[in-house]
């Protein structure tokens, strides 16, 4: 045995740990090494002051502070500490918080873009019917879908024009106010085709009652808010030259409440608009409009949706009917010429409005019959 | 305390609340001292035994007694004075080692007194410059009297590591302590 493997076993010496073989050899070589043996006496000599240390003493009080601190805490203690204290649980639950609103937001938001191009198209469109035709077809019109919704019975929902007369001067206050940028006409301005007399000479007059007052709203003629009104409303319930009717989804169907709202707008600012389009704005009809005949009329109102959909249209409303169902969608200009032909796969379409100028969007009522 | 008495194992596993003061008022000097000279701080030694006893009650119930009290006690305070070593969140400075000599000493004669400080100082520096394992296992073993398997078990190392790092430790303070060991 080295001097250095002796040394190695110096540890377990003194622990009474050596093995059985190498107690022997470690004395053999001890016996016979005097500087392994004063090196021995000196690593005793070092374990021996580490082994003579005093004890350290605890701090007076620290038993008492040791159970106080394991003592359960009341129960508002622990729920206190559970909501506040545990940071590291508790900033990621207000992270993911914050990222949840965030992706509501953003869903509403993804839905911004298609209900302010549904309230431009109803702006749009709404007014320039009306252009087209005198005043007292209109109304003559209106008055005539009024008696038919009256003869149908009195199951039917009193259409949204007539809803909208009984309260003229209400102010506007929509669910759903349009965006400011819908409120523009949309496409460029043209020239306006000639303009009933009624609605020349009535417009001005409107036009000074809404810039005055409002308490002298009373002095403005019933009647005259209420032929504007109700023209306004023709453009819901039309008829056309062969005396069928064709009908809009804003004269009869359930309002919705988007389209409560719109409709009130467009009571509203009718009268003045209506001035300003008499001058710059083209005679064009404002969408198509016509009739379906299909032999499956479920499944033609599926394919047309689907085409809609797949043209990146809409549809705004959908309303039964004794005949059939009235669609009303919306859809790009440019999808529309593809849009009618698949109309006339599906089975025979009768147009009734289909004007050579249209505004993009377009909005196209389909009323499909059996 | 009554040690490993199964009784006394009975009554901290079921939470009486006297069993554990009494295990605290056991142990608390030899957990603290181990802080101590672990840590070189008083205020951190006094946090670490005082974690080591909570960490204690909240696991009772699951402790199986197949180490004794004191091993398990004394393998929780060394695990969290390494963390606490490793973490580099030790806020307080370590404590000079004639701090830690005076807090041991007793009264005297002043020449021995004297004689013995320095001695005492220069075996507190010499433990405190050990690395940490090496300290830490001496300490266990010198100080605290544990067994190698004890300390094997509360470290969780292997019993040759134990004997290597004891046998380095005691070598490293003989050459420290050298002119005081005649």
């Amino acid at each position: 045995m080295s001097c250095h493997d002796a040394r190695e076993l110096f540890s377990a010496l003194l622990d009474e740990a050596l093995g059985a073989d190498e107690r022997p050899a470690l004395d053999a070589h001890l016996a016979g090494c005097a500087e392994c043996r004063r090196e021995l006496e000196r690593f005793r000599g070092a374990v021996a002051l580490v082994r003579g240390l005093e004890p350290a003493r605890a701090p007076a009080g620290f038993v008492d502070r040791v159970l106080a601190a394991a003592r359960p805490l009341p129960w508002w203690r622990r729920l206190a500490r559970a909501l506040v204290f545990p940071l590291p649980v508790k900033l990621p639950l207000e992270a993911a918080a914050i990222v949840l609103v965030g992706v509501i937001v953003g869903l509403v938001y993804r839905q911004t873009p298609e209900l302010r191009q549904a309230v431009r198209v109803d702006e749009v469109t709404a007014p320039r019917v009306v252009e087209q035709r005198e005043p007292a077809d209109a109304r003559r019109d209106a008055d005539a879908a009024r008696a038919r919704q009256e003869a149908a019975g009195a199951k039917a929902a009193p259409p949204p024009a007539v809803q909208s007369y009984a309260a003229p001067a209400t102010p506007p206050a929509p669910a759903e106010p349009p965006a400011p940028g819908a409120r523009a006409p949309a496409g460029p301005p043209a020239v306006q085709a000639p303009r009933s007399a009624v609605m020349a000479k009535r417009a001005p007059a409107e036009s000074e009652a809404k810039l005055g007052d409002k308490g002298d709203t009373r002095e403005k003629p019933d009647t005259g808010v209420k032929q504007e009104e109700r023209v306004v409303g023709g453009a819901v319930a039309e008829t056309d030259e062969a005396g069928r009717r064709v009908e809009s989804p804003m004269k009869s169907e359930g309002p919705t409440k988007r389209e409560a709202g719109a409709e009130r707008y467009r009571v509203q600012r009718a009268p003045a608009q209506a001035e300003s389009r008499a001058r710059v704005e083209p005679a064009a009809p404002p969408y198509v409009s016509g009739r379906l005949v299909a032999a499956d009329r479920d499944a033609a109102e599926r394919a047309l949706v689907e085409l809609v959909e797949r043209a990146g249209g809409a549809r705004l409303s959908r309303r039964a009917d004794a005949e059939g169902v009235v669609l009303e969608v919306v859809l790009p200009r440019a999808a529309w010429p593809a849009l009618a032909r698949e109309l006339r796969r599906l089975g025979r379409w009768e147009p009734t409005r289909e004007p050579a100028a249209l505004p993009d969007p377009v909005r196209v009522a389909v009323h499909i019959v059996g | 305390m009554s040690g490993d008495d199964p009784r006394f194992l009975e009554r901290l596993r079921a939470g009486e609340p006297r069993a554990f003061e009494e295990l605290v008022i056991a142990c608390q000097h030899r957990v603290f001292g181990v802080a101590l000279r672990m840590l070189g701080s008083r205020a951190e030694a006094e946090e670490v035994a005082q974690e080591t006893f909570l960490r204690a009650h909240r696991a009772l119930g699951a402790f199986r007694g197949e180490a004794k009290l004191s091993t398990w006690l004394h393998g929780i305070a060394a695990r969290l004075c390494l963390n606490r070593l490793a973490s580099g969140e030790r806020r307080l400075r370590r404590e000079d080692p004639e701090v830690l000599e005076r807090v041991a000493s007793a009264g005297g004669d002043p020449a021995d007194e004297l004689e013995r400080s320095e001695t005492q100082a220069a075996l507190h520096r010499a433990i405190a410059e050990l690395g940490e394992e090496r300290r830490l296992v001496v300490l266990l073993r010198d100080v605290e009297g544990l067994s190698y398997e004890e300390i094997a078990e509360a470290l969780g190392l292997e019993l040759g590591t134990v004997r290597s790092r004891l046998h380095r430790a005691r070598m490293d303070l003989k050459e420290k302590l050298e002119r005081f060991l005649g």
